[in-house]
């Protein structure tokens, strides 16, 4: 098996045994049972295990074209209307109250509310601002 | 547009890389999956030496 030793892989393998050497480090001489060395370790391990099968693979360049341009802006598109309707779902269930187990939380609706009416607002200003620069 | 570029002995990575584009939209395009800018239709037809409407097929 052959391994790419590039500049991105080596560097992405180096961070992640770096976060493996850490997490041992905070494991073995600062705190015994350590959530956060527990996490440096486990992070480290699933990012060198992918760093080794990426580097298993030829290198290729993503360019940037107009079809992958087109499709994370359609992607960006759906994912906001995603969110809109998410919210609206939110907000109407809290409206209606049908069950407390169906209903959301005060603190988690008034938040909600308020990124569905940013949001609405910011599609309509720049779908106003997109159809006047001919975007 | 694969006969074509066949006719020119081009791969699919060969017209990508002299029209700026990913292979994958070549494959996309051969398919007929994805519909070019007026740009990109202009740029493979310059490549394949033929006018847009030989390359491609406008359907209403």
């Amino acid at each position: 098996m052959k391994f790419r030793t590039d500049k991105d892989i080596t560097k992405f393998i180096g961070i992640s045994l770096c976060a493996i050497l850490a997490g041992i480090i905070i494991t073995l001489f600062i705190e015994p049972i350590s959530v956060f060395g527990f996490i440096l370790i486990l992070g480290g391990l699933i990012g060198l295990v992918i760093g080794l099968s990426v580097a298993t693979k030829p290198k290729c360049d993503l360019i940037e074209d107009e079809r992958s341009v087109r499709v994370r802006d359609k992607a960006g598109y759906s994912a906001f209307i995603a969110i809109l309707l998410i919210a609206a779902m939110i907000v109407l269930l809290k409206m209606l109250k049908l069950s407390p187990s169906l209903t959301p939380s005060i603190e988690l609706t008034d938040g909600v509310r308020n990124i569905w009416i940013l949001g609405v607002w910011i599609f309509i200003t720049f779908r106003w601002y997109y159809n006047k620069t001919g975007e | 547009m694969k006969e074509l570029r066949a006719k020119y002995d081009l791969t699919q990575e060969e017209l990508a890389n002299k029209v700026g584009v990913r292979r994958e939209t070549i494959v996309f395009l051969e398919r007929g999956k994805y519909n070019p800018s007026l740009k990109l239709a202009y740029d493979v037809a310059k490549v394949l030496e033929s006018k847009i409407e030989e390359v491609f097929i406008f359907e209403d």
